[in-house]
């Protein structure tokens, strides 16, 4: 009883704590990314390379005045940035770090909530999502936020739907929703040279998938929830100071998740990247921690794609962008399911 | 398993073909350009896949009674019979409203095809062996046909027909969901086979959770059914409808209602002492009690629609006394009442639809003097009307006479008693119509346009049958005798 | 008799108390949030009776689906608040309480008289295969048909809604 609680205990506290701990670098990488792609420096100042800028922004947020409007719904005002943060953190719980290990006879899994379900879990959660935005909208008692938060939640369930489609052809193709299973499926190799990478057994879920974390996470091209030039800030315009850094806090830790999801389907997870079989060879109990070093590298090259298409592609309207989701990323969806089973099913016999 | 399925798919044959016909009159509706005025193909595919329907259903009915599907589905000639009829009414409503005006030009293929889903829901429900597929055929019935009742776009007795018609039918939904689900908690399956069975054993503490569960699941046949106390929906449902629409609702859905009741009935309360002496108790009171307020009800009415809808009431009253027998004779008596009703009910509403569109409403009014206008449809609604009230030689007596035997032969005498003063009571409100018909002066000279020469043809053959079951009725009896229900 | 344990109690407690805010409540959208929370504290009861796959799917369907529908459109009309539906008349508010002890009275006896029956460490092992193998060989049919129940509600749904074009 009680080591199983100070696993999880351990396990929680890890699995908070990098993602949480991660998020001044990312801010970091996307101010100076930004930066870069538009030809001018960024911050520099706060230390070598402006290192320490996301610290300063940490105090900024804590130091500022809380001010809470006197027309707001106080106690959902104060609950909705909790609730968003807590539904963003629920998904962790069932992503894994590396593969499951032993330590003397008891075989340890690396993630916070084992089940058969894996990925069910992981989705299930995510799909709690949109109920901080609403909340924040609602309770802001303001006609913008409420649009807001009302274009931000819908856009959320219609990609919903392109990725449950995406997810079901991956079902087929892996045969188990686990994710243990997905990646050491993806460890073989495919005609022999390249691995077998979800992204090369499906090309089109792949993309569609893609397109859809992008949609789900609320970032551009499909930002205008928090559209600057139409809607002030959407859903958090009411909010200030440490309110307004939990929602920042969401929006990138619901980034980091829906990036890891990527990455282990489509990517081969915490498949070891090449040249670290050398290293493993030699050392052979130090494969766990490659793993979860692979999985950390291949999810920052996500975090750096994000913020490469943020600053490269125009936003979309959002009738375009329903437009999108509907009629175009399901059918397509639906046609890559159907291929997908005819070609198992033409395989298999 | 799939070897099984596909043989077993030639018993399916005529709800595939009908769900095809709706797939292909949604597309076929979405090849015509914006503005295109008549949409002809897709009346003429619809009549096309339900006369393919109908002559699957014939041809099926050689084949010897069995259940399929994994014994979700039953496939006997009661059922076969019912699926006739709603294929039937449905190509009689569907005609109707390519005739009716109350529907907009650019809904009548949207009527076809919710009318068509609702025709697969109606054929599940008549032959289904499952608590599922039972229930599924009651959604599928219900929720098409709340959107069917709100056809009318601007009128508000349409909205309001369709939102009554909505909460009432998800409530009762729900309800019956409930007892479902008791049921299947008490006795641990939800196949008709495995529940009789159970309920040969069950013993008092069971009974305590299963009678009330049962209760609840009458809710939901006799909310479809409409009868007395599930009742209140259905004259403002069918007063708001457009006509076609109030058509179809009295026809399909208490065809596949009473299909669902007999099968259960046969079912489940053939084989408990005690279940089924408080069935065929609560199946009398409710049959005394439909009798009763749907006639008393419908003499004070203004609207003829709404008329119809209560003497509908108390005809469901009629053939529920039929159900409860729980016999053969009961059940053959039942099909022909369904048969008589059938053309009966057909009649009555292309009447009185081609009537009251023409002059906007349907009230008792606008029939006046219609005998010195159109002498051959005031004969034929006169004939009607006493068919209805069951006055001899008419199909209306003999379908009654038939019910009156077959109770009296159980010795029910109250509610023989209580249906004869019933069927006298009906006179007066199915006879005030052909009063004001005969007697009165036509409030105006124009013409109806619904009544052209083709479709006074075809209410002439429709009412054929009115008499003609009326007296050859030996014959269609031993055919009804034929539907025999397979209870394994 | 029954071995009740604090987990189950609470959480049947959160899922009741939800339940009558639901019910209760003036404001249309907190009752939306309620509905939303019991449908969580029905997932944890079916955590606590051993099926993870179907609080996962009671999560994601009901909770993730169905309740942001529920809240979206409560939130776009915009309501005032609504009276609350507690009886305030003598009779009305007798015979609700009349009604309200009568079901649980019958509901109790119901389930003290057949606890064997109803006991549910007897339920069998669920797991997904099991679940999708029945789905899609014994129950194939109603599953397919259902899609048919679909397919006409969303054509009703268009047609209802859509604007009229003037003739």
């Amino acid at each position: 009883m009680l080591d199983e609680f100070l696993e999880i205990l351990i396990k929680t506290v890890v699995i908070l704590a990098i993602p949480l701990g991660s998020i001044p670098l990312i801010l970091q990488m996307e101010r100076r990314g930004a930066a870069w792609i538009q030809k001018r420096v960024g911050p520099n100042r706060v230390g070598p390379y402006g290192l320490f800028q996301p610290l300063a922004d940490v105090f900024k947020f804590l130091f500022k005045e809380e001010v809470v409007p006197s027309h707001v719904k106080k106690f959902f005002y104060i609950i909705a940035p909790i609730l968003s943060l807590l539904m963003a953190l629920l998904p962790l719980a069932g992503l894994p770090l590396c593969a499951p290990f032993f330590i003397g006879d008891q075989k340890v899994y690396p993630e916070v909530f084992r089940s058969g379900l894996g990925i069910f879990y992981v989705f299930a959660a995510t799909a709690l999502g949109p109920y901080g935005i609403l909340l924040a909208g609602w309770a802001s008692n303001n006609k913008f936020s409420m649009l807001g938060a009302l274009r931000a939640c819908a856009q959320m369930i219609s990609y919903e739907l392109a990725i449950s489609t995406t997810i079901v052809a991956i079902f087929f193709i892996y045969g188990s929703s686990d994710l243990h299973v997905m990646v050491e499926k993806q460890n073989e190799s495919l005609y022999g040279i390249i691995p077998a990478w979800g992204v090369f057994l499906q090309p089109v879920g792949c993309v569609l998938f893609l397109v859809g974390i992008f949609a789900e996470s609320n970032r551009l091209p499909f930002d205008l929830a928090e559209g600057e030039s139409e809607l002030v800030a959407g859903y958090h315009v009411e909010y200030s100071s440490m309110k307004f850094a939990l929602f920042y806090m969401a929006e990138y830790v619901h980034m980091i998740i829906l990036s890891t999801l990527f990455v282990t389907i489509f990517f081969g997870g915490y498949g070891l990247l090449p040249g670290m079989g050398f290293v493993v060879e030699n050392l052979p109990s130090s494969i766990y921690f490659l793993q979860a070093i692979s999985l950390i590298s291949k999810v920052a090259i996500m975090m750096w794609f994000f913020v490469w298409v943020r600053w490269s592609i125009p936003r979309f309207r959002y009738d375009q962008l329903m437009n999108l989701g509907w009629k175009t990323l399901l059918p397509i969806g639906l046609v890559n399911l159907l291929v997908t089973v005819i070609v198992i099913y033409l395989r298999s016999n | 398993m799939p070897v099984q399925y596909l043989a077993n798919l030639s018993l399916y044959v005529p709800e595939l073909v009908v769900v095809a016909t709706m797939m292909g009159v949604l597309f076929l509706e979405s090849t015509y350009r914006e503005n295109e005025k008549n949409h002809h193909f897709v009346f003429f595919l619809t009549l096309f896949g339900l006369l393919v329907a109908a002559v699957s259903v014939v041809a099926n009915f050689t084949v010897l009674p069995t259940e399929f599907f994994t014994h979700s589905l039953i496939h006997d000639s009661f059922g076969n019979l019912s699926k006739l009829l709603m294929i039937f009414g449905t190509m009689a409503s569907v005609y109707l409203s390519y005739q009716s005006r109350e529907i907009d030009q650019d809904l009548k293929s949207e009527f076809s095809a919710i009318a068509l889903g609702v025709l697969v829901g109606g054929m599940l429900l008549s032959s289904a062996h499952n608590m599922l597929t039972l229930y599924l055929g009651v959604e599928t019935l219900s929720v098409l046909s709340y959107a069917l009742a709100a056809m009318r776009k601007n009128d508000e007795k349409s909205a309001e027909a369709g939102l009554k018609y909505v909460l009432y039918g998800g409530v009762t939904a729900g309800l019956m969901l409930f007892g479902i689900s008791h049921i299947f908690g008490a006795l641990g399956t939800i196949q008709f086979t495995e529940i009789k069975l159970a309920l040969e054993k069950v013993d008092g503490a069971k009974l305590a959770i299963l009678i009330p569960s049962f209760l609840l699941f009458f809710a939901g046949i006799g909310y479809k059914i409409a009868c007395v106390p599930f009742h209140m929906w259905s004259p403002d449902v069918y007063e708001g409808s457009p006509t076609p629409v109030t058509a179809f609702f009295s026809l399909v859905p208490k065809v596949a209602g009473v299909a669902a009741l007999v099968r259960v009935t046969f079912s489940f309360f053939t084989v408990n002492v005690l279940l089924n002496h408080t069935w065929i108790a609560l199946l009398s009171t409710i049959a005394a009690l439909t009798l009763t307020i749907g006639n008393v009800t419908a003499i004070g009415q203004r609207s003829v629609k709404r008329m119809l809808a209560f003497s509908s009431i108390s005809h469901v009253g009629m053939i529920i006394l039929g159900v409860l027998v729980t016999s053969d004779e009961g059940l053959r008596s039942v099909m022909f009442y369904l048969i008589s009703y059938l053309f009966m009910t057909i009649v009555a509403f292309y009447i009185v639809a081609l009537v009251s569109e023409q002059y906007g409403n349907d009230y008792f009014e606008r029939f006046n003097g219609l005998a010195s206008r159109y002498p051959l449809m005031a004969i034929l609604l006169t004939m009607v009307m006493f068919s209805l009230s069951g006055v001899p030689p008419l199909s209306g007596f003999v379908a009654k006479f038939n019910i009156f035997a077959v109770v009296i032969e159980k010795r029910y005498y109250v509610l023989a008693l209580f249906a004869a003063l019933n069927s006298v009571v009906s006179l007066y409100y199915y006879l005030k119509i052909v009063r004001l018909m005969i007697f009165k002066e036509a409030e105006s000279s124009e013409e109806i346009r619904g009544f052209g020469f083709v479709n006074q043809a075809l209410i002439s053959i429709c009412s054929v049958p009115v008499v003609l079951l009326g007296i050859y009725w030996e014959r269609v009896l031993m055919w009804a005798q034929g539907a025999k229900l397979f209870v394994p | 008799m029954l071995d009740t344990n604090l987990t189950d109690v609470s959480l049947c407690l959160f899922a009741a108390v939800f339940a009558v805010v639901v019910v209760f409540n003036k404001n249309p959208v907190v009752a939306a949030f309620s509905l939303l929370l019991m449908f969580i504290g029905f997932g944890g009861i079916y955590f606590r009776l051993g099926s993870v796959f179907l609080t996962t799917i009671q999560i994601l369907v009901y909770a993730g689906a169905i309740a942001i529908l529920f809240v979206f459109v409560l939130m776009l009309m915009n309501l005032e608040e609504t009276k609350t539906f507690i009886p305030t008349k003598n009779f009305s508010l007798f015979a609700g309480i009349v009604a309200i002890l009568a079901m649980f009275g019958i509901l109790t006896i119901i389930i003290f008289n057949n606890t064997d029956y109803l006991a549910t460490d007897k339920l069998p092992e669920v797991s997904m295969n099991t679940l999708f193998t029945k789905l899609f060989e014994t129950y194939l049919v109603p599953f397919e048909l259902s899609t048919l129940l679909l397919l006409g509600a969303t054509v009703a749904v268009v047609f209802i809604s859509k604007k009229r074009i003037p003739q």
